[in-house]
């Protein structure tokens, strides 16, 4: 637990200081040093689970658009490659709920307002279809049933590698609820990264063309994303980028960028041992990216200086306005509605 | 109750409630606990009682009270020279998080008593986060159109 000494209320205790409560303002952060906000209780199977979700997804439509070019040797790994996504995803979503028939229940509601169960929907269908792809594609057996689903997968493909950013976004973590307005876009740009990174170390080059063109323009997409992501949650939260793991993450992410994508365009055209490093760069980069972010906001959740200067701010914006008080109603009751049974 | 009047539980019905003039709830949230029961409060509110709630708690039987909130106001104006920052916390159903179930009259800066400064309900932006969502998918899959139709 890591409870911050350094308290930011003391820079903003000033003109209250004049009550005995507000000399002590310097000494708490958050609720006697804890964070008002709890991190989610979550191990690292659901940010594994983001990512291969993500990557499954985002595959799935490429080896839709490489069927559509004919283009069979980088459509296959890719089919097979979203497989393997699913399983890992379907793996850890269920585990990570304790008792693994939790995941039923989750199917007996339907509730546009939750994004966990909205995912929970978009993920049954997606890992549904794209089994049975792979399935087909494998044995041979039902190919136009198989072709079918693949279809199913690419179409829901880009909802499972996006949603997930709502998911985190509709929590109370600061990090990712202030990035919400790029927090799915950063996360269907690494899914680009990671899938065109599977093209290109399991095809030939010489079949890879679309997989390169894919994942460069994913892990540009990904490098402007995240910028955009730093500038979206603000001075105070950009700073939890900067703790060490996070930014360690988030280094190897970026710092890895320019160099693959050489590797790619200059080597991984013509050589295949290139080619696989060039792929496996491409995806480990797109796993860091998602870690850090994923750390980033739990970091944010624990620690109260994120969480109560962030709402310090946001009320000083608002003029330093209080609790507003209701409005009492013209008969001198206090508005409010209360329908008695 | 039960030694003294011969009866533990009520000793009277609850529809002669909205004939009262006055009514004094404490530390119970009637409202919500007892709905059917509190029609009648209800009833004896409209016909011009007055509803007293006493409870450290501001909850919805709070909310429709005629002396609750005013009090705490009345309270408010009375330290208010003497407190510069005093203000009433957790009584606004507009705050984004709907009250907080209790209310507090503070005589400083919430932070100052470890409350949250200004706490908010993510879901209220979730229309903004799906829309979002959307772009990115929309983005995702121009890219692989993109990548598709360039050098074919």
């Amino acid at each position: 637990v890591s409870t911050s000494v350094s308290s930011p209320a003391s820079n903003c205790a000033g003109s209250s200081a004049s009550t005995s409560a507000g000399s002590l303002e310097a000494e708490r952060s958050g609720y006697y040093g804890r964070s008002p906000v709890k991190p989610p209780d979550w191990s690292d199977k659901i940010p594994t689970y983001i990512f291969a979700g993500g990557f499954a997804g985002a595959s799935s439509l490429l080896a839709f658009s490489a069927r559509l070019r004919q283009n069979e040797a980088l459509a296959r790994p890719l089919v097979f490659g979203a497989a393997g996504g699913v399983m890992v995803s379907t793996y850890c979503l269920i585990f990570d709920l304790g008792r693994p028939e939790r995941f039923m229940n989750m199917l007996r509601v339907f509730k546009p307002s939750s994004p966990m169960n909205m995912g929970v929907y978009i993920f049954s269908a997606y890992s549904a279809a794209a089994l049975l792809a792979a399935a087909a594609d494998a044995t041979g057996i039902a190919r136009p049933l198989g072709r079918a689903c693949e279809g199913v997968a690419a179409l829901v493909g880009p909802a499972m590698a996006t949603y997930t950013g709502v998911l985190l976004a509709d929590t109370a973590v600061p990090t990712w609820n202030e990035g919400r307005r790029t927090l799915p876009t950063l996360f269907a740009a690494t899914s680009a990264a990671a899938a065109g990174g599977w093209g290109i170390a399991f095809a030939a080059p010489g079949d890879s063309g679309l997989a390169r063109r894919f994942a460069v323009l994913g892990a540009l997409g990904a490098l402007l994303a995240s910028k955009r992501l730093r500038s979206d949650v603000g001075p105070v939260l950009r700073e939890s980028f900067k703790e060490k793991i996070p930014a360690k993450l988030s280094r190897r992410a970026t710092a890895l960028t320019l160099g693959r994508t050489l590797l790619c365009a200059l080597l991984g055209k013509n050589v295949r041992p290139f080619a696989v490093l060039a792929g496996a760069l491409f995806f480990t980069g797109a796993l860091a990216e998602k870690f850090s972010v994923y750390r980033a906001g739990y970091i944010s959740a624990k620690d109260p200086k994120y969480v109560v200067t962030l709402q310090r701010q946001r009320l000083d914006a608002r003029g330093g306005e209080p609790t507003r008080l209701r409005e009492p109603s013209a008969d001198g009751h206090a508005a409010g509605s209360v329908t008695a049974a | 109750l039960g030694a003294s009047f011969g009866r533990g539980g009520a000793t009277t019905f609850q529809q002669d409630l909205q004939n009262a003039d006055c009514l004094l709830i404490m530390g119970s949230n009637m409202a919500e606990n007892h709905p059917v029961g509190f029609q009648w409060v209800m009833e004896a509110r409209e016909r011009g009682a007055t509803l007293i709630h006493v409870d450290p708690r501001f909850t919805r039987t709070s909310a429709v009270s005629n002396v609750h909130v005013p009090r705490a106001e009345k309270r408010l104006e009375a330290v208010q020279d003497r407190f510069e920052g005093a203000q009433l916390y957790g009584t606004d159903t507009g705050d984004g998080v709907g009250g907080t179930g209790s209310m507090f009259l503070l005589l400083d800066k919430p932070e100052v008593y470890g409350l949250p400064p200004d706490p908010i309900v993510p879901t209220k932006d979730l229309p903004q986060m799906w829309k979002a969502a959307g772009v990115g998918a929309a983005l995702l899959v121009s890219a692989c159109v993109v990548a598709s139709v360039v050098r074919a």
